[in-house]
């Protein structure tokens, strides 16, 4: 299995549950229910986040493959990336089922959490294509 | 990249100054304009329509990169190809054209047309995931 062509695939098919979060909200917004301001803003974080870092994600996989990692590193690197981006977004709702406003609370640290790891897979691929510039 | 999968690419590049336009409009509304600042639905569909015409417009162009390398037919890969700028228009057209009047409280009948570019995301979303990991079998197969 290739992880340049499964994990690609795994993020498309992700975005369709963004899509889900996406109507949700604006049934929020439009007075289907109430989530007051403060859920409300955190919501729109989680579902920002989420949708803008799996496309930063297909971004990612397109560079990965011009690395000349491994397969091996290539499926760690790809599968920290989309755990990060399920902590970071997905932080922002659990703080907004379990945080109170000006607070932390569980959900941003895991945001925070999620947030490094993006940073440390960013890292990999960021030394995989100097990496691979220097010997082509 | 396919000859086809570039036309699109190249229009889209074309298009996508129409959403900075959009981007500096909002901002001197929310600069220069009390009674923007004071509705908040307005304020929050437009915004809305913004960022998903930038970002689905983004998307667009990465899933261009990606439907080439899929195992779909010609016919299938255009569904993809169409898909994702149709949705990118239509979801943003319905956040904006459903709250144009300044004193709207609930937008209007267009709303809907976001749920149909919503739809029609998935369909883009769905067919290229498929056939990403359709090439993966077939790859396997020959080897």
């Amino acid at each position: 299995m290739q992880p340049t062509r499964v994990l690609p695939a795994v993020s498309v098919l992700s975005l369709i549950s963004v899509e889900y979060g996406g109507w949700a909200l604006l049934g929020f917004l439009t007075g289907r229910g109430q989530l007051g301001q403060f859920r409300e803003q955190f919501f729109r974080a989680g579902h920002a986040h989420a949708g803008v870092l799996l496309v930063l994600s297909l971004v990612y996989f397109l560079h990965l493959d011009r690395t000349g990692y491994s397969d091996r590193v290539k499926w760690f690197a790809g599968s920290l990336l989309l755990a990060g981006i399920m902590a970071q977004s997905g932080g922002f709702f659990i703080h907004l089922g379990l945080g109170q406003p000006n607070r932390s609370s569980l959900g941003t640290v895991v945001t925070r959490f999620g947030a490094l790891l993006i940073a440390a897979a960013l890292a990999i691929l960021a030394v995989g294509l100097l990496g691979s510039g220097r010997r082509g | 990249m396919s000859p086809q999968s570039r036309l699109v690419a190249g229009i889209l590049l074309i298009v996508l100054p129409t959403v900075e336009f959009g981007g500096a409009s909002i901002l001197s509304l929310l600069i220069g304009d009390p009674g923007y600042a004071q509705n908040d639905l307005r304020q929050d569909l437009w915004r809305a329509g913004h960022a998903h015409a930038g970002v689905w417009l983004v998307l667009s162009l990465v899933a261009l990169r990606y439907v080439d390398e899929a195992t779909l037919s010609e016919g299938m890969k255009w569904v993809v190809r169409l898909a994702f700028p149709t949705a990118a228009i239509l979801t943003p057209a319905a956040f904006f054209l459903s709250v144009l009047s300044p004193q709207a409280t609930e937008p209007n009948a267009l709303i809907y047309l976001a749920y149909v570019g919503g739809v029609v995301l998935a369909v883009g979303l769905l067919t290229l995931g498929v056939g990403l990991i359709r090439e993966r079998r077939t790859a396997r197969e020959l080897a």
